[in-house]
């Protein structure tokens, strides 16, 4: 009697125990979805004609959001917008007139005018951001924000 | 014979029942569990909210406008019914809304009346409403649960309170010394967890924590004698209720009082575990106390369910409904499935081991039995309550809504002041403050604190003379 009674007991403290433990693991998993940051509104900034470099000019450094990104025409003509943050280690880039490539000083990588690595440690090129050509000017979008 | 502990003061034969569950433990842990749930939830809720009345903006620096939604619509991942209001980004100018072209037909800007400015909400107010309202995964169930849990802990620190009234009677082997002191301690506990809920619900910043703030503090103002104005200045930081009102609850909300009241819990707990087996002695429930516990649970609910039209913890007879069924409901269930204890631990303590020696020299040894049957059932009374109210959070997640969730915006010139009813443990204090005039309200409020914290004392007076009448007689 005693002895059944025990394995009862035992049994059921097992399952309540394995309840609590197994309460405890989807709650875990709530709270890494929970903590997963939500969609935002994606950082913009426009500019207008005037303010655009014509194609042999340098690269003009604007704040998107809190990203620095380079504006500069393409060969073909079209705006595009690179990201300033080295794949590397994510150092900010700087752009050096008189090489005419982005250069970062934490571990000497460089990158071309087009954002494609050409030295150093970074594997991948510079990200580029969205541009959409509006009426009067571009909107540079960053979606990652 | 001799070795065989006494398990009952001699002055209360009563039925002993060892196998029974202490429900006053078992409340205790349930308040535990909650005071836990309220850490983790409030932790949670930390990862995302800004204590700021600063118009909120883009992460590119847009300012945000309040536009109310004209239909049910869903943007950025996020459900929004018709009429709410929503933060849009605003043109350059300011002075309209530079709404996505998806939203644009269904949205009209919010503006104030006097300054025809478009209303633009807080950070504090975005942070919760938008971002961990209906941004973050099941950010709207954690804000409930958060919600919930604190009215449950109410109902459960009330419902300890009532369990430890019916300890102490003389006859049961209370030291009132001691005594006096848990009692004390657990009406200050209930008291801070009042201030929590209270500072809690300023951090939404909306139009009803708003007027909750302005109406609290100038209640202080008007009230306390003497240092009512340099009491509210501290409260609020300054004169107005602003920017430094929000810093403050907020630093009284997440610091302050959360230290304080674990430092309370933790101490009183230790004296729970030393002393209150002294204070509280094998003061075990009936198996019949229990079902009419549970019955009287299931009243509670029923009642609560027909009065407030909802089977949510806001309504005060479903929280202390829902903490007593679960109490009993486990310590039922514990009792059905292992009737007999094979593992209990049994103490004796009297004068000779005692911290501190009864004040009655010839009161009866006391009996502390401890058993794991004991702690499966606070851990089936915790469970069942966290299934209970999480189960509550998903279905029905509370979440204020119409001009009592309106965004304050601290430049526009008219604020909606709504009837800023509090949740029902504070109905108390709204109903002082709304009907009586300040000072006497305040007279009223300090001759209740003063009564309620003198009522052991009071309990013993007459039981003792009623007791001393029956002798002479």
């Amino acid at each position: 009697m005693s002895d059944q009674h025990n394995a009862r007991r035992s049994f059921l403290s097992r399952l309540l125990v394995g309840t609590a433990a197994a309460v405890a693991v989807p709650a875990v998993y709530a709270i890494t979805r929970f903590l997963r940051p939500p969609r935002t509104l994606p950082a913009e900034l426009r500019l207008e004609d005037d303010n655009l470099p014509a194609a042999d000019e340098s690269p003009s450094i604007v704040r998107v959001g809190v990203k620095s990104a380079a504006v500069m025409r393409a060969a073909d003509g079209a705006i595009r917008a690179l990201s300033l943050t080295c794949t590397h280690t994510g150092c900010s880039v700087h752009w050096r007139e008189h090489a005419q490539l982005f250069h970062c000083p934490c571990h000497n990588g460089t990158f071309a005018r087009s954002g494609a690595v050409i030295s150093g440690p970074p594997r991948r090129a510079l990200e580029r951001l969205r541009v959409v050509e509006t009426v009067a000017g571009v909107t540079i979008i960053d979606e990652t924000a | 014979m001799s070795a065989q502990p006494r398990l009952e003061p001699v002055t209360e034969p009563a039925v002993h029942d060892a196998h029974a569950v202490p429900l006053l433990y078992c409340t205790g842990w349930v308040m535990m569990f909650l005071f836990g749930m309220m850490a983790l939830t409030g932790a949670l809720l930390s990862f995302y909210y800004v204590p700021s009345v600063a118009p909120s903006t883009t992460l590119d620096g847009r300012e945000l406008g309040a536009a109310q939604l004209m239909r049910e619509y869903t943007w950025l991942g996020m459900r929004y019914r018709a009429g709410e209001i929503i933060a849009l980004p605003l043109a350059a100018s300011g002075d309209s809304l530079d709404a996505p072209t998806a939203l644009r037909a269904f949205v009209t800007a919010v503006v104030d009346t006097s300054t025809q400015r478009i209303v633009r909400p807080s950070a504090a107010w975005t942070s919760v409403d938008a971002t961990i309202s209906r941004g973050a995964e099941l950010g709207g169930v954690i804000r409930s649960l958060h919600h919930y849990c604190g009215s449950l802990l109410i109902a459960s620190i009330l419902l300890f309170v009532a369990a430890l009234l019916t300890h102490l009677r003389p006859g049961r082997g209370v030291d009132l010394r001691n005594g006096m002191r848990t009692w004390t301690a657990i009406i200050a506990l209930l008291l801070l967890t009042l201030t929590a809920a209270f500072t809690g619900s300023v951090l939404p910043w909306n139009a009803h924590a708003y007027a909750a703030a302005r109406i609290a503090t100038s209640f202080v103002e008007e009230s306390v004698p003497v240092i009512g104005s340099s009491l509210a200045e501290i409260v609020r930081g300054g004169g107005d209720v602003a920017q430094s009102a929000l810093t403050r609850a907020h630093a009284l909300h997440t610091v302050v009082l959360p230290l304080a009241l674990t430092l309370l819990v933790c101490w009183m707990g230790v004296r729970m575990r030393r002393r209150t087996d002294r204070l509280y002695p094998t003061r075990y429930t009936s198996e019949r106390r229990e079902w009419l516990l549970l019955g009287g649970a299931m009243v509670l609910l029923t009642i609560g369910t027909v009065i407030d039209r909802a089977m949510t913890p806001d309504s005060a007879l479903v929280a202390v409904g829902l903490v007593l069924f679960c109490v009993s409901a486990a310590s039922i269930a514990t009792r059905l499935v292992s009737p007999r204890d094979t593992e209990q631990v049994t103490t004796e303590i009297t004068n000779a081991n005692r911290a501190a020696p009864a004040a009655d020299a010839a009161s009866p040894p006391d009996v502390v039995i401890r058993s794991r049957t004991h702690r499966y059932s606070y851990l089936l009374a915790c469970l069942l309550l966290f299934g209970i109210v999480s189960t509550i959070s998903l279905i029905a997640p509370a979440r204020p809504r119409g001009v009592d969730n309106f965004p304050i915006d601290m430049l526009a010139s008219e604020v909606a002041m709504p009837d800023a009813r509090p949740e029902w443990y504070l109905m108390w204090a709204y109903t002082s403050i709304s009907t009586l005039s300040a000072p006497t309200a305040f007279g009223i409020i300090v001759a209740i604190l003063i009564a309620v914290i003198l009522l052991p004392l009071t309990i013993r007076a007459i039981t003792s003379a009623r007791s001393a009448r029956r002798d002479r007689s």
